[in-house]
């Protein structure tokens, strides 16, 4: 039976802040995700409808993209700016992360506040480097992808809520992996992975992988096995074993820890395969 | 709180709750056309479009539509307008159940209304929100585009045209044993050689006019605007709501259930458990009278034995507080050890999952073992003894759940002569009936079952699962209660197919010809017997028919787990036993370095064969079988055509170089199933005619999408040379309309459909004899055709004047009829099914690129809804085949509990699909007609499984094929 008891859709921050603010009733913002429970096991007594605060919006700038928390997954994969910036691989994480009638409701937010769906979203945010913005009354704060995603829950403390998402354009290539059931079934693993190449020089990589721990993660051992090395089929297979080392999966109907573990060794190779293919374009 | 939003157009307000949902509240104002399908936004049954997006209401609090624009399907047009895409749904065949389709509509609007020329792509995408369960996605991808051209003001040329991929409905004509007047087992047994050699090969291709057309079906135009037509389609003044408590544990005594609190809470009107209803045994399935035993449940039991097992069920004001009620119910349960692995169930000291005294007919309850099958003719151990190759080869299938849209729900209350109406979402409306008699204690006479339209059934519906239940409910509070499941509940508390371990032994000659062929099945049964021994039943008929063979044996237990109870589903048994035939088959061919399908040829049974086996073995009892129609080689051709089935022969067409970790495969798979249970299926038909020449269908025969009132409209309507607008098709209604059992067995057509032909002739009998005494002649050389009838001397009247001399005018009478049919006879309608996949070779992955099959069902009476029912069969099996499987924790908790994780194919996934019909002229059947409805879910997982084999050479034993067995398979084979 559902807990919600009250419902506000507050016009400006101040009530916003008000409604959020309040102590002895479990208050929560209505974040959809691509894997939403259903209304009757919302937990918040009191839900509160953030749609007036103008947080649905994707603005280029200079340096990076913003995206509104409340943007939803549709509107993202509709963006242009997605499907040509960043080799594709933002468009791509939205058309799996659900039909597009879920796609239609979940939002940014929603996705990075439940890990049960799919987490491609999320991978290609950690291995940006995203930033997120946290708001509470007039003050905001910023956090990094990682991190947000680390503290998980906790991340947000009472009356703060995540207003928007900084993508910052980064000179290097981008790639997705993944390996499901179904083609459009949420994925049993996932690999991103971003390089920064000088020439054949690794100046920087990130990897992340969903599925292969308990939620989306960067895979620190496996940026450390390839940074500052030179490209070759024998770093890519070297850091391939790194990744199934560092795989810490739990084993479900989807596929086992073994498989879980194999695969993220697989898509990482992958993922920096196709990386470095799209470089040489 | 109050809400004001447009809703089509109008300004509206309503008064919610803050938890209430977007569903809810539509509904509740009458907006029927927005449907219920899950909880969690994953099926899409439920969408709307809001300010032009399509959304899930069902995750949207009704608050937040304030102030919004809201559109749905009722909102496209006013009054007996049709909109274009409306048309389009209804022309091009693409609804069946319907429950889906105002949503699917929706999400076509939306597409349309920006983007005039869609793609083939985007018609896919547009359509991927709303799950379909029925029609594989084929006909509304095919209505999006029509749709779209319709809105853009182009001449769309009619379907019946070219109206499917059937090349032609009665052409060519495949070879039929006939003929055959009556059905039957000719006495002195089965003489075929002579009859093949002098028999006229029959057609009806210059002799009907509604029969073989592409009909639109007689239910679409209101499923298409979302009128009210389902079970929850409607309110009682003062209905309750009633909510299930389940069990928490796999297996537990109940040492009590104290409801004290439960009942305390205001709103609550009623609170039962074991404790409150008559403990009356019984088995749940739809099933002829008597049902199959073992008879081991009752309403409510002091003993649960499957983690959703059924403890109390309350009655409340409103779901809220009947949800929260069951918070309130405390049980003490004594929680007991559990077993999830039949053949461990079967083991000594295995904890007994059916201990209780009362249960009848269980074959050994201290081992679990609820019934078994031995069934064989010839000496199987002789024949594999002296066989000069013998092989043996396991199996094993998967527990997967009928996923119908529309969960199971019934709504039960007192009508004005206290009779108790049960509007009930059911396969089976005569079976309801009759089985809940005794156990809420009312005489048949006092019970009437009313089938509205079925959002899907595939079997799951073939049950009484819910309506006892509501029964008590009802009886206790004297109120109207409306008991509907959750998704949840679908997958926990509700039917599913039975897994199966399947072990194969064939002798052969060098040659490759069949001499002996053993099959050996352990099958699942869960907690409950329910259809475990007539699916076994099946399985064994289907696993042992296909391939001629003197000496076969069927050895089969049916076993007890701690598990959610299968039961009916599409195939029953079918499936389990194709999938384990046919990988063996290929098998056998590859081992022998044979042609996979020459090697099939060679074996199987052909036009005039007996089929021993059913000489042994049948769900209603043996009855022997002759094969009088068979299409199966024009089958293997044209679905073998179609996928281009000579690339197998190219091994380098197996790589691609572009790709170096695929691996591309073919794969095949024969099909022949069965059409009714000869000796014990029946349906009957009661055809009344009225004034201006129309007629009355009303038949209890159940229509759950698949549009059999559309084709017993179409078997009406050609005996009686009127087009099928002019039959008035009703179905089912216990008080109404006349017996049959219901929607199952691939019966409907043959059975239900003889029963209306004869009814209708019987009727077309009493319009020639008015017809003769109208023009004073005799009835000889008459012909009713175009609504008149002909004299052969050129005088005619027409069906109006007809029915007011009848009616008005010289010895007065009402022209109408009744007729019953059974049969004997089970024709079995054969087919191919062929699968071209793709397998990543690292990650195990198997992308099916293209499914094609071809089926012989004799005369296709409708090929639209013929057709769909191959693609819409297909795309079940294609989920069988690589990704639907129910699964559990280690205490037997189900974890694929919602549509995401289950996860059904939808339409932007779905690989290419063609089915082609292959008619044949069954003479036994009406029209020639024989089953289609579940042959298409038979193939598909051997066509896979051997198409991986082609691909990799590794052999997959166990579906479905999941990307980590392929894997391991692959590490294990390097």
């Amino acid at each position: 039976m559902s807990a919600i008891k009250e419902y506000y859709r507050p016009e400006d921050w101040k009530s916003a802040a008000e409604i959020l603010g309040r102590l002895g009733i479990k208050t929560a913002p209505i974040l959809i995700s691509t894997k939403p429970s259903p209304v009757d096991k919302w937990e918040m007594e009191v839900a509160v409808d953030l749609s007036r605060l103008g947080l649905e919006y994707v603005k280029e700038e200079k340096q990076s993209i913003k995206v509104g928390a409340l943007t939803s997954i549709q509107a993202l994969l509709n963006n242009p700016i997605f499907s040509s910036k960043f080799n594709g691989i933002f468009h791509l994480a939205a058309k799996h992360a659900a039909t597009a009638g879920l796609r239609n409701v979940a939002t940014i937010a929603g996705v990075l506040s439940d890990f049960a769906g799919s987490c491609e979203i999320a991978l290609a945010l950690l291995i940006s480097d995203a930033v997120v913005s946290i708001r509470k009354d007039q003050s905001v704060r910023a956090l990094s992808i990682t991190e947000f995603l680390a503290n998980g829950k906790q991340a947000l403390s009472t009356g703060e809520i995540l207003t928007e998402i900084q993508i910052p354009y980064q000179d290097g290539v981008y790639s997705l992996e993944r390996v499901a059931r179904t083609p459009a079934d949420q994925e049993i693993v996932a690999a991103a992975v971003y390089l920064h190449l000088t020439g054949s020089h690794i100046d920087q990589a990130r990897v992340a992988i969903s599925g292969a721990s308990p939620q989306p993660q960067r895979f620190s051992a496996v940026e450390h096995a390839l940074e500052k090395q030179e490209f070759s089929t024998a770093l890519v297979e070297k850091a391939a074993e790194v990744a199934t080392k560092e795989a810490t999966p739990i084993s479900d109907f989807r596929g086992s820890a073994e498989y879980r573990a194999a695969m993220a060794g697989i898509l990482t190779r992958r993922a920096l395969l196709s990386a470095w293919n799209l470089k040489a374009c | 709180m109050l809400i004001r939003f447009e809703l089509n157009k109008k300004q509206t307000e309503l008064e919610v709750t803050a938890s209430e949902t977007l569903l809810d509240a539509l509904r509740k104002a009458g907006v029927w056309s927005v449907k219920h399908g899950c909880e969690t936004g994953e099926c899409g049954a439920c969408s709307v479009l809001m300010d032009g997006k399509l959304i899930p209401t069902c995750i949207t609090l009704a608050a937040q539509a304030d102030g919004h624009e809201i559109l749905t399907t009722e909102g496209l047009t006013e009054g007996f307008d049709i909109h274009p895409i409306q048309k389009a749904f209804i022309e091009s065949g693409a609804i069946q159940c319907g429950y889906c389709t105002p949503a699917m509509i929706l999400a076509t609007k939306a597409l349309l209304d920006k983007e005039k020329y869609p793609s083939l792509e985007q018609a896919r995408e547009a359509l991927g929100p709303t799950l379909c369960r029925c029609t594989g996605y084929v006909r509304p991808v095919e209505a999006v585009l029509r749709a779209a051209a319709y809105l853009r003001g182009e001449e769309v040329p009619p379907l019946n045209v070219k109206p499917i991929p059937v090349e032609a409905v009665f052409g060519p004509i495949s070879p039929t044993l006939g003929p055959t007047e009556e059905p039957g087992i000719e006495p002195g047994g089965v003489t075929t050689t002579t009859r093949i050699t002098t028999a006229p090969v029959l057609t009806a291709q210059d002799t009907t006019v509604v029969v073989g057309s592409p009909e639109t079906k007689v239910d679409a135009v209101k499923l298409a605007k979302g009128r009210a037509a389902f079970t929850d389609d409607m309110t009682r003044p003062g209905m309750l709501y009633a909510a299930m408590l389940t069990s928490p544990h796999a297996h537990a005594h109940i040492r009590n259930i104290d409801t004290s609190k439960a009942r305390a809470l205001p709103g609550v009107r009623a609170v039962l458990t074991y404790k409150d209803v008559p403990r009356v045994i019984y088995a749940s399935g739809g099933q002829s009278y008597p049902n199959p035993k073992p008879w081991d449940q009752v309403s409510l039991d002091n003993k649960v034995r499957y983690v959703g097992d059924r403890v109390a069920v309350v009655a409340a004001d409103t779901l809220e507080i009947a949800k929260e009620a069951l918070n309130l119910i405390e049980v003490d349960y004594e929680v007991l050890p559990a077993v999830f692995d039949p053949e461990e169930s079967m083991k000594d000291g295995a904890p007994v999952i059916h201990d209780e005294p009362d249960a009848v007919g269980i074959y050994d309850a201290q081992h679990n073992i609820s019934a078994t099958i031995l069934a064989q003719t010839g000496d199987v151990d002789k024949a594999l003894a002296e066989s000069e190759i013998r092989f043996e080869r396991t199996y094993r299938t998967q527990q997967v759940q009928q996923s119908s849209i529309e969960p199971h729900i019934c709504i039960t209350y007192w009508d004005e002569d206290d009779r108790l109406v049960i509007r009930t979402s059911t396969q089976v409306p005569y079976h309801v009936r009759r089985m809940i008699a005794p156990l809420i204690g009312l005489p048949v006479s006092r019970i009437r079952v009313i089938k509205p339209r079925i959002g899907g059934g595939f079997g799951g519906k073939q049950e009484m699962l819910i309506e006892d239940l509501a029964a008590h409910l009802t009886i206790a509070t004297g109120r109207p209660v409306r008991f509907e499941y959750t998704r949840e509940q679908e997958f926990t508390s509700a039917r599913s197919r039975h897994p199966f371990k399947i072990t194969f032994r064939a002798g052969l000659t060098k040659e490759g010809k069949l001499q002996a062929l053993e099959m050996v099945a352990i099958e699942d049964t869960g907690a409950y017997g329910v259809h475990g021994v007539t699916v076994c039943s099946v399985a064994g008929l289907r696993g042992l028919s296909t391939y001629k063979c003197e000496n076969v044996r069927f050895d089969a237990k049916i076993v007890y787990t701690n598990k959610p109870v299968p039961g009916a589903f599409r195939g029953y048994g079918g499936p389990q036993a194709l999938f384990a035939l046919e990988s063996f088959m290929d098998e056998i061919a590859h081992e022998l370095k044979m042609d996979p399908i020459e090697f099939r040829m060679k074996n199987v049974v052909r036009l005039g064969d007996s089929i021993p086996i059913a000489s042994a073995l049948g769900e209603g009892g043996p009855v022997p079988q002759v094969v009088r129609s068979w299409g199966l080689a024009e089958c293997i051709e044209r679905a073998g055509n179609a996928i281009n089935w000579e690339r197998v022969k190219d091994p380098q067409w197996r790589y691609d170089p572009q790709r170096p970790n695929i691996r591309r495969g073919l794969g095949m798979a024969v099909l022949m199933h069965g059409t009714a249970i000869p000796g014990l299926d029946m349906g009957s038909a009661v055809i009344k005619m009225n004034d201006d020449g129309s007629f009355n269908l009303l038949i209890g025969a159940t229509d759950i999408g698949t549009g059999s009132d559309t084709v017993l409209g179409q078997i009406a309507a050609e005996t009686l040379g009127v087009p099928l607008s002019k039959i008035i098709v009703y179905s089912s209604d216990t008080d109404v309309t006349p017996f049959d059992v219901g929607a199952y067995a691939s019966s409907t057509t043959f059975i239900s459909g003889g029963a209306v032909k004869k009814c209708a002739e019987d009727v077309r009998n009493q319009i020639f004899e008015r017809a003769a005494l109208m023009l004073e002649t005799t009835t000889e050389g008459m012909i009713l055709r175009n609504e008149r009838v002909t004299t052969p001397d050129g005088r005619s009247v027409t069906l109006e004047e007809i029915a007011h001399h009848s009616f008005h005018t010289k010895d007065q009478q009402q022209i109408m009829a009744t007729a019953s049919h059974m049969s004997l006879q089970a024709p079995p309608p054969f087919g191919a099914q062929f699968a071209e996949i793709e397998v990543d070779i690292e990650t195990g992955q198997v992308t099916v690129k293209k499914l094609t099959i071809a089926v012989d069902c004799g005369t296709p009476i409708n090929p639209l809804t013929a057709v769909g029912q191959l693609e819409g069969a297909v795309a079940q099996a294609l989920g069988y085949a690589v990704s639907e499987e129910m699964a559990y924790d280690q205490s037997g908790s189900i974890q694929t509990r919602r549509f995401g994780d289950y996860h059904i194919f939808s339409a932007d996934e779905m690989p290419e699909i063609q089915a082609f019909l292959v008619p044949t002229y069954e003479p036994s059947g009406p029209y020639g007609a024989k089953a289609v409805g579940e042959i298409g879910i038979d193939g598909v997982a051997p066509a896979v499984a051997n198409a991986v084999y082609h691909a990799t050479g590794i052999r997959l034993r166990e579906i479905p094929i999941l990307p980590e067995k392929v894997w391991r398979a692959l590490r294990k084979q390097q």
